[in-house]
């Protein structure tokens, strides 16, 4: 999780603001498709564009008031209002509108704080924050702010999982080593994962925090694991067949291939996807794309049977190596419910 | 003096996931001929157009109104473009509405439109998370969209703020309730994006998009049109003698902008566990009627999250806060009829013609059903700081 700089960031990943702005494998070649609108049979041409405009967009001055004292002093800057005391953190306005805007003047604040509420956690994100799910955002109200800060919210302990951060949860802000003047230079933690020195310690930096990732667990023979194993084999031809028929299916697994590696209470075996065409593998897989490990194969059948894959990840029960995976057990979620929608709305292919 | 509005026609194109086969122009088009077909008028009678479009990026085009002012018959006529998030529709039905009540025009059309899912991620092979993403540029640019800010994460907040504060609250069963409810109601919508049935138990196995929000529990994106005719006190009913309906008069409406930045002073703050815009939006618009929640016959409201339609019923005043549990009782015993259309669950979320196809549902049904009163509400911004409510009302007007 941490690079050489000290810079936030996925295992092997470069950090979030480092490289071009735009990841090129986003960027689309220049062309023109045709296709059938699967609705009214019409033929309808697909061109490949974007909408682009670079920016090199002003921070303003906010620059001053929060994003250089950031960057330079490793410090969380409010602004106060003189008449009626109140402290903003952001500090997003200059003046305060409830006392004939008066200017408001700098006020340096802790870097520990309490979280305003339990934060959200996006397992499925806009397109340019994909590599860095799952991931939390709340807000943190610092020292005698009324207003909270935007923060990312991370764990020592692995996958951000619920739970971690709740309303109350006192935190501690993670500076990164080198900082741009940006709100991603800095994280927080909860303050009770860290020990008595670093939570005393201002500021702290990202190189300074032992961010464990999580473990993959090892599971110990079970006969009834196996079993489910061999019901889930056994199920192979229906899932293909079935999702070679939906063209929702297929649409959901257009250009998609990946080696997964699954280990479970029954040995390991290996899910390869290439287009439509899904097939498992016993044993140990070669070139894997990432791992999954879960104790009961059974969670396979349940998933065929419109249980989300992504839930079990999410409540602990699933472990999986790689955050990049994500997008595969997205689209993993999404076959069963399309199966199910194009055999209800006759879509579903008979022949 | 103001004068009195009513609703006296309105069209729907249908709502899809995708029109391949239409362009924003057509989609503007063919809900505007609906419309007027619909109030058995020319387009030569409607004097302006307020266009409720919500985002450039989804068009592919800044000021893509201007592509069809033409086509939707307003060619050298005025035409007012609102854009104010998920709200866009409500916000846009005040303006028609301000233009005829203010006696500047008599007749005034409002055409909700969107193209939202054109954007595509050429990586992951798939349109929604260039949508998200498109939807994310709402965000602050400085302290919040670089952190990945983006509409179910800030929505997912306020609910998990209102947790906090209401642990009982949001009951995961209730809300797969309201959802197969919502679902069984869009049948009886033949322009509805989902015609598909899902249960409860559907729901709870549907995988977390951002937790604790599921996949079917939230609302869906769309491309569509809705368009609505307004008219002024006399020419309406003229109209409808004609057209064989009776004018729904707008009888109340509120609307209210919380500031952006999340606080602990809420006269001057976003406070994270409520929609208090809605609340603030209700209640202006039930004093302007003069009527209480109890009157309400149909309530068709913006439900972008189940949550959070359990949450605005609640700032609403169908029930107390924290008492939304209490909500799919309510919806079930018709007291009031909420989201026959499916909602933007299961109707379709067409962002800037959301709210006028609620309003286009909650006519259809006043008139259908004989209901007195309707609302429809619409929510938006990043973490639902804007709101707005109209009531509706049929027949011989109660004092305002």
């Amino acid at each position: 999780m941490k690079n050489k700089n000290g810079q936030m960031g996925k295992t092997g990943q470069k950090p979030f603001y480092e490289g071009p702005c735009i990841p090129p494998e986003m960027l689309p070649e220049r062309g023109v498709t045709q296709i059938k609108d699967p609705l009214t049979g019409t033929d309808v041409l697909l061109v490949n564009s974007v909408m682009f405009t670079a920016y090199m967009y002003s921070q303003g001055a906010l620059s001053e008031a929060f994003f250089l004292p950031l960057r330079d002093r490793a410090v969380i800057m409010g602004a106060q209002c003189p008449t009626c005391g109140t402290i903003n953190c952001p500090p997003f306005q200059r003046m305060c509108p409830d006392c004939d805007f008066v200017e408001m003047v700098p006020v340096e604040l802790p870097d520990t704080g309490i979280m305003m509420a339990s934060p959200p956690i996006s397992f499925f994100t806009p397109s340019m924050f994909k590599h860095l799910a799952p991931l939390a955002r709340g807000y943190v109200l610092f020292g005698e702010a009324q207003t909270g800060l935007s923060v990312w919210c991370r764990t020592t302990t692995g996958m951000i999982r619920p739970g971690i951060f709740k309303k109350g949860t006192q935190v501690k802000v993670v500076f990164n080593d080198k900082r741009q003047g940006l709100i991603t230079d800095i994280c927080v933690v909860p303050i009770a994962e860290l020990s008595p020195e670093l939570a005393a310690k201002s500021p702290l930096l990202f190189s300074e925090v032992n961010w464990s990732a999580l473990k993959k667990p090892e599971f110990e023979f079970s006969s009834e694991a196996e079993e489910n194993l061999r019901g889930l084999f056994g199920l192979e031809d229906e899932i293909r067949d079935s999702i070679s028929r939906s063209p929702r299916a297929v649409q959901n697994l257009n250009g998609w291939e990946v080696r997964v590696q699954v280990t479970t209470a029954a040995g390991k075996f290996g899910i390869y996807i290439e287009n439509e065409n899904i097939e498992f593998v016993d044993g140990s897989m070669k070139d894997q794309t990432f791992e999954l490990a879960v104790s009961d194969p059974a969670v396979f059948l349940d998933w065929w049977e419109g249980k989300s894959l992504t839930n079990l990840l999410v409540e602990g029960i699933m472990w999986m190596s790689n955050p990049s995976g994500l997008e595969t057990i997205t689209k993993m979620d999404r076959i069963p419910r399309s199966v199910k929608r194009d055999k209800e709305d006759g879509s579903f292919r008979k022949d | 003096m103001t004068i009195r509005v009513a609703v006296i026609g309105a069209g729907m194109t249908d709502c899809r996931a995708r029109h391949y086969d239409r362009t924003l122009g057509d989609l503007a088009q063919i809900g505007t001929a609906a419309a007027v077909h619909d109030a058995g008028i020319s387009i030569r009678d409607v004097e302006a157009t307020v266009v409720g479009l919500y985002n450039d990026i989804f068009a592919f085009q800044a000021i893509p109104e201007c592509g069809f002012t033409g086509q939707i018959g307003m060619a050298n006529k005025p035409v007012l473009r609102v854009s104010n998030g998920g709200a866009t529709g409500m916000y846009a039905l005040q303006a028609a509405y301000e233009m005829v009540a203010s006696g500047r025009f008599k007749v005034v059309q409002c055409l909700g439109v969107e193209k939202a899912t054109d954007p595509y991620d050429f990586q992951s092979k798939s349109a929604t998370p260039a949508v998200v993403g498109t939807i994310a540029y709402s965000w602050d640019p400085n302290f919040e969209r670089p952190l990945n800010a983006h509409a179910a994460d800030s929505y997912n907040q306020v609910g998990l703020a209102y947790k906090d504060e209401y642990p009982d609250d949001l009951d995961d069963r209730v809300q797969g309730g309201i959802i197969e409810l919502e679902s069984k109601q869009a049948f009886d919508n033949p322009f509805a994006q989902r015609h598909e049935k899902v249960t409860v138990e559907d729901y709870l196995n549907s995988r977390y998009i951002v937790y604790p929000s599921r996949e079917l529990g939230i609302c869906v994106y769309t491309e569509g049109a809705c368009d609505i005719i307004l008219a002024a006190d006399g020419i309406a009913q003229e109209i409808c003698n004609q057209n064989g309906t009776e004018p729904i008069w707008v009888s109340g409406f509120g609307f209210a902008n919380e500031p952006y930045f999340p606080g602990t002073d809420i006269t001057k703050h976003k406070v994270l566990h409520r929609i208090y815009s809605d609340y603030l939006a209700a209640k202006q618009a039930y004093e302007m009627a003069g009527i209480s929640p109890k009157d309400i016959g149909i309530f068709e409201l913006h439900d972008a999250f189940v949550f959070q339609l359990m949450i605005t019923m609640a700032e609403c005043g169908f029930v107390p806060l924290g008492q939304s549990n209490r909500v799919l009782d309510l919806m079930l015993a018709g007291k009031p009829f909420v989201n026959l259309s499916g909602g933007l669950t299961f109707g379709g979320h067409f962002v800037g013609g959301s709210n006028m196809m609620s309003l286009w549902s909650v006519r259809r049904e006043m008139l259908k059903r004989r209901i007195k009163f309707g609302m429809i509400h619409g929510t938006g911004a990043s973490l639902a700081q804007y709101g707005g409510v109209w009531i509706l009302e049929q027949g011989e007007r109660r004092a305002s």
